[in-house]
């Protein structure tokens, strides 16, 4: 379930594409407190581009310290939001549904 | 290619246990010398005992396993190493790649497995990369802040021929060398630490694994700070340190939480802040400024805002504020002088030995009868805190604690994996007898490489850290802790060649150590102790580190000292 009353996080970043590098990313995102609302990867340039979108009521700069430690990640930006999980849309990511 | 790459690397030492998908190379171990291949027991203990290891030695620890079981039974040693920051190679074999996904026998998913649990993993799905990838794999376990990188090897990958562009190469050593800090980050620090009147040391197991203990020692002595330390800091001042008050947190010292309580500004070296350090977070060094050294950025701000952080080699770091306190010295001798008195009134006193023995003051016994450089491995209990409150370490490499993880059954992996890194060095495992049945397999291990690791089984006959939560915080109502059907572990040692002997008076325990020191080969000393002992102090879930409930029966103390006892 969406935190649909926490901020909105949006977080681009570089990875090198390597086996497991998008379970390492979704798993720092949960483990640190955040729950993904959007997600999308895509190669670009040799890299693997992902951007996704999160709700948690932690510190999205402890978030974004604890991915740019993951190996093979070459960068995290970090946009933060005032908006809630409940009113916010990526065009063009991947919509990710709440499980039932 | 394994084995080359190991030698390479000059490990001489690997803990082991083959299987059907790692045979390849233990195939190939049939003809290498290069390489000692330790056979534990259990694949968990193959995994503590390369901590045990590294932590000792301070180089990269390796373990090996097969596929599925083997891997998933390395886990826990490796969820270890990890929260400790200890580096480890671990080498898992996995099903071959074409089986891989099908479910097939002995298949997991390791690399999923073990995200939560590893700095880093590898899935080699092409021999030429194997090479490279071992070579990345020991660079980064060591550099940086350290810890465990798994390598899954699918069998058909350990059997393919490599082509010869892709051999080995000499190894040339990259540069792990993290950036220097900032001056300006230094300068801060300082300007605070000079307009400090209270300042306080507090250091953690950052130090001894940036192999920084000299320069922390100096740093420590110019600066004239008082200090405390994490459980994984233990031995980073050494022994006879006036300005030292002991372990901080959950079974601290009164004198270190006092001081730390007191403080107007908290200088953490090489720590991460951890719940059992700092108890409930808004009534930890309520009135201090904090600043933070570390290699790792993402501890700053983790759970307590740093007025100002230091990013970067620990060495590097206490060297220059080493000597820029050596030319403009604090002047911080009232504040010293304070945690002094708090030190002398304050901190752990050993009750004397009588009829029964008592966990205290057998550790104590054992710390003053233990030779020069002893290593002390432990397991996770009471037995655990009291190692860390009445044994006097000469260097945290010698204090081997399972902190992060808090994994029973780490100690006597851990001491086999000390003994191979020191084996001339004395090395004790002091085990509850909970912790004990946890790992007690390795009895096997220790007695077919004739390892002298002495080991101390502090018997109270029942989980004892857990019976005493129970008794001060569930109304006594003890649950699921009688360990009193024990076997006889004199018998249970001997049956594995193991010399073995058991005390159960006070009397005894002088003449029992030095017997248990004296002795040549492995050898246990069973020690019956007080079942109602309990740790002291203690703090209550969710309550400030000020709130300690001391030793006095029980009862909550706020430890308000009033300006007549202080």
């Amino acid at each position: 379930m969406p935190m649909n009353d926490s901020p909105l996080h949006t977080i681009n970043c570089r990875m090198q594409p390597e086996p497991a590098a998008l379970e390492r990313v979704l798993q720092v995102v949960r483990k640190r407190g955040f729950a993904i609302e959007r997600f999308g990867a895509e190669h670009e340039a040799g890299q693997l581009r992902i951007r996704l979108s999160c709700s948690g009521r932690r510190c999205p700069h402890m978030l974004r310290a604890q991915l740019n430690k993951l190996c093979g990640m070459e960068s995290v930006c970090l946009t933060p939001s005032v908006a809630t999980a409940s009113n916010e849309r990526l065009p063009g990511a991947l919509q990710v549904q709440p499980a039932v | 290619m394994v084995l080359q790459s190991l030698a390479q690397h000059g490990v001489d030492t690997v803990f082991g246990y083959p299987g059907g998908c790692i045979m390849p190379l233990y195939d190939a171990l049939v003809d290498d010398d290069r390489v000692c291949h330790v056979l534990c027991r259990h694949e968990q203990a193959c995994a503590l005992a390369a901590d045990g290891y590294a932590r000792a030695s301070g180089r990269v620890g390796v373990c090996i396993a097969t596929s599925g079981p083997g891997a998933t039974n390395l886990i826990t040693g490796v969820a270890n190493a990890h929260r400790d920051s200890v580096p480890l190679v671990v080498i898992t074999g996995q099903t071959p790649a074409a089986l891989m996904g099908t479910d097939a026998f002995q298949e997991v998913d390791v690399l999923g497995m073990t995200l939560d649990i590893v700095k880093h993993s590898y899935l080699v799905t092409d021999a030429n990369t194997l090479a490279s990838t071992l070579d990345d794999a020991f660079e980064l376990a060591a550099s940086g802040r350290p810890g465990p990188v798994w390598i899954d090897i699918p069998k058909d990958v350990q059997l393919a021929e490599v082509g010869a562009g892709h051999a080995l190469p000499s190894i040339t050593k990259r540069s792990a060398e993290p950036a220097a800090a900032p001056p300006a980050q230094i300068d801060k620090a300082l300007t605070l630490l000079r307009a400090a009147e209270k300042p306080l040391l507090y250091s953690g197991g950052g130090v001894s694994r940036a192999n920084a203990e000299a320069e922390f020692r100096a740093f420590a002595a110019t600066a004239g700070l008082p200090h405390v330390n994490t459980l994984n800091g233990i031995g980073n001042p050494g022994r006879d340190c006036a300005d030292h008050l002991g372990m901080l947190g959950l079974h601290g010292s009164q004198a270190a939480n006092r001081a730390v309580h007191d403080c107007d500004l908290l200088l953490v070296v090489g720590a991460r802040l951890d719940d059992r350090a700092t108890g409930r977070l808004d009534g930890f060094a309520p009135g201090a400024r904090l600043v933070h050294i570390d290699i790792d950025t993402a501890e700053f701000n983790k759970l307590r805002r740093s007025d100002a952080v230091v990013r970067g080699d620990l060495n590097t770091i206490l060297a220059g504020l080493t000597q820029a306190l050596d030319a403009q010295p604090l002047a911080i001798d009232a504040w010293r002088g304070q945690c002094r008195q708090w030190r002398a009134r304050h901190g752990f006193t050993a009750p004397l030995p009588g009829d029964a023995i008592s966990g205290p003051a057998f550790v104590r016994a054992l710390s003053d009868r233990a030779p020069v450089g002893t290593t002390v491995a432990c397991d996770v209990g009471q037995h655990q805190m009291w190692v860390a409150q009445y044994f006097d370490f000469e260097a945290p490499r010698c204090h081997l604690s399972s902190g992060g993880l808090g994994t029973m059954g780490y100690g006597l992996p851990a001491a086999i994996g000390a003994q191979f890194a020191h084996p001339q060095r004395p090395v004790v495992n002091v085990a509850g007898d909970g912790s004990f049945q946890m790992n007690l397999q390795e009895l096997a291990t220790l007695g077919r490489y004739r390892l002298p690791v002495r080991i101390v089984v502090l018997d109270n006959a029942c989980l004892g850290m857990v019976r005493q939560q129970q008794e001060l915080f569930y109304a006594n109502r003890e649950s699921q802790i009688d360990l009193d059907d024990n076997p006889d572990f004199v018998a249970l040692a001997r049956a594995f060649g193991i010399a073995a002997e058991s005390i159960g008076h006070g009397r005894d325990m002088a003449s029992a150590i030095d017997r248990l020191f004296a002795h040549d080969g492995p050898c246990l000393l069973h020690v019956a102790v007080t079942r109602a002992d309990n740790v002291w102090p203690t703090v209550r879930a969710g309550s400030a580190n000020i709130d300690m409930i001391d030793a006095v029966a029980g009862h909550e103390n706020t430890m308000s000292i009033s300006p007549a006892q202080a």
